[in-house]
């Protein structure tokens, strides 16, 4: 099977300006129209004030379901803020200095609390975590006030050289040390707790000497960090490595679950013709993932901020939004059972 | 990102690939040096990696393999877009394949990724020195889109007497970049054909990215000035038009304001 449409994200990809040569544009991500556009002072006087240090600011997650954020669909955001909970970024699409990026979010800033989504600090790196990644990390939660800030277990750098993928790490003492020492890091840089998001897994190492939900139960025992649990990746995992979902959802620490991001995958073979599903996000979240969602909020049984991640082959925000009210729908059950 | 699943790709490694390299050698506490190494080179086998039944697996690397090469050169096509109507798609995937192989980002921030590709498009000797020029237009108009928000000079401000403004030093807006054309690149990035401008100034006032053209002698102005000279030493140049020059460069907000 062609891989080429394949990716497994979240990777960053460069925000480009409009492509105004083009015949067509090609960006689906483009500079985007006016109607938003506010002065570069009142961008920099609302976005410098002090930002609060606490968890649960008026900036915070609502238990609602949210989208991540692109700019072609920002208009359609701002027109209409409240069919949705939340916008979630990917910090590196927004750490340049300025420019629309900056401008796009400030607006949505002014309507809808926003979630940060780091793809690239590398927290289960072999190395020091960038300190001026994190810097630049927490600039951002700061400038924006996000409700959360999260991260993955996962590296991605490696002497210097970023790879723009998520690596998997081994389930190891040595690895449990570093990766609790980064989340440490981040958290005193942050000054609060993130939450550190389940890996979409193809292998397993011979040397892990534990389970992903000890290893990850452990983590979060060791940073008092929360947790993205992602749906998908508990999918694409478990048929990748011949366990099953329910399992592994009945074995992670529900309690420390902040957050839920639901997306799609694709579905290939491996080189001994075993099913391996690629964690691609770039279409509609499928029946599997929902109904592994369902089950999730009635073992956790309160309702969870929850993320449509849709990446590639971006559709327009009348779909996405139609996933999110999909979405909704499930948590006001949640809430319901959690009422009673 | 943009959509490339129709475009095919060709790995320029596919040659190498499972040909059967010597394994990674297993050090202590080196196992993400073999890991590293091998995500990065097609075919190479790594001890200990299984799938979860136990079954050596290291042919799943080939999904991490994919992603590193194929989003990386996703990243220049979302910032090279002219550029890869020039060069035809094909070329275009196989030239950001090769560059995403060879040259690794430094920084997590994409934005900044393949500020070396138009050199590297150049030293493959399979393009055009205005196909490079054109993708050195489009990696400025990537970096003056992310640029600072500062406010550019008002032409106003200019208003010194003749001593003072012989010395006076300009300071370039955050957002601008000065790109020597000479091969034709202006118009290739517009019209998809090389043409006569000598150099663009990309420069960002407020929100939308500008790309002025500029002839000779006002190009080689253009460029002193923006490199520091002071107006009356830059302005030296036979047959400028100075103040139909100055007046472009003001107006596109190609410097800072000063206190």
């Amino acid at each position: 099977m062609d891989r080429t449409a394949m990716l497994h994200p979240p990777f960053a990809s460069p925000i480009a300006p409009r492509d105004g040569t083009a015949p067509s544009s090609r960006s689906e991500d483009g500079a985007p129209p006016g109607e938003w556009r506010r002065d570069v002072a009142g961008t920099a006087t609302s976005s410098e004030g002090e930002a609060p240090h606490a968890f649960a600011a008026a900036s915070a997650i609502p238990a609602r379901a949210g989208v991540g954020l692109k700019l072609s669909h920002v208009d359609a955001i701002l027109a209409d803020p409240g069919r949705i909970g939340f916008v979630e970024i990917h910090a590196e699409n927004y750490m340049g200095d300025g420019g629309p990026p900056h401008r796009a979010l400030a607006a949505i800033r002014d309507v809808l609390p926003i979630s940060l989504h780091g793809v690239g600090l590398s927290i289960g790196g072999e190395a020091p975590l960038d300190r001026a990644h994190l810097a630049r990390l927490a600039a951002l939660a700061k400038r924006y006030e996000t409700g959360l800030v999260s991260e993955h277990l996962a590296w991605s750098t490696h002497d210097g050289a970023y790879f723009n993928d998520l690596l998997p790490v081994p389930y190891t003492e040595a690895t449990l040390a570093r990766v609790v020492r980064h989340i440490d890091q981040v958290q005193e840089a942050i000054g609060r707790p993130m939450l550190l998001e389940n890996p979409s897994s193809y292998v397993a190492f011979e040397a892990s000497t534990m389970d992903e939900t000890t290893f990850i139960r452990r983590i979060v025992a060791a940073t008092g960090c929360g947790l993205i649990l992602d749906i998908n990746n508990v999918v694409v995992s478990a048929v990748n490595l011949a366990t099953r979902p329910e399992d592994y959802l009945a074995a992670f620490p529900l309690e420390a679950v902040g957050e839920i991001h639901l997306a799609g995958h694709a579905e290939d073979r491996d080189a001994a013709g075993a099913p391996l599903l690629i964690d691609t996000h770039d279409g509609p979240v499928p029946t599997s993932v929902w109904s592994l969602y369902e089950t999730a909020l009635q073992h956790i049984g309160r309702p969870v901020p929850t993320l449509i991640e849709w990446d590639a082959n971006v559709p327009d925000f009348a779909t996405l939004a139609a996933e999110a009210d999909r979405a909704e729908a499930a948590l006001r059950n949640a809430g319901a059972h959690d009422a009673r | 990102m943009p959509d490339n699943g129709a475009l095919p790709f060709q790995p320029v490694y596919a040659a190498d690939h499972r040909r059967g390299h010597p394994a990674a050698p297993a050090r202590n506490g080196a196992e993400a040096d073999a890991f590293a190494d091998a995500v990065t080179t097609p075919g190479r086998p790594l001890a200990g990696i299984v799938d979860g039944t136990g079954r050596p697996a290291a042919d799943r690397l080939d999904v991490y393999r994919n992603t590193i090469v194929a989003s990386l050169a996703d990243a220049l096509a979302a910032t090279f877009p002219a550029t890869a109507r020039l060069m035809g798609e094909d070329d275009f995937r196989g030239a950001a394949v090769a560059f995403a192989v060879a040259v690794k980002p430094r920084s997590p921030v994409l934005s900044r990724y393949g500020a070396g590709f138009p050199d590297f498009l150049i030293r493959s000797g399979h393009v055009a020195p205005y196909v490079a020029e054109c993708a050195r237009i489009e990696y400025a108009r990537v970096q003056a889109f992310h640029a600072a928000d500062v406010a550019p000079l008002d032409p106003g401000r200019l208003g010194l007497a003749p001593g003072q403004l012989d010395r006076l030093v300009l300071t370039p807006h955050p957002a601008t970049s000065f790109i020597p054309t000479p091969g034709g690149g202006y118009c290739a990035w517009r019209d998809g054909q090389p043409g006569i401008a000598r150099a663009v100034v990309v420069t960002r006032p407020r929100m939308d990215v500008l790309v002025s053209p500029l002839m000779e002698p006002g190009a080689r102005f253009a460029r002193r000035l923006l490199a520091g000279m002071p107006l009356g030493e830059a302005a030296a140049v036979d047959g400028l038009d100075l103040t139909k020059v100055l007046a472009v460069l003001l107006s596109c907000g190609a410097f800072a304001t000063f206190p």
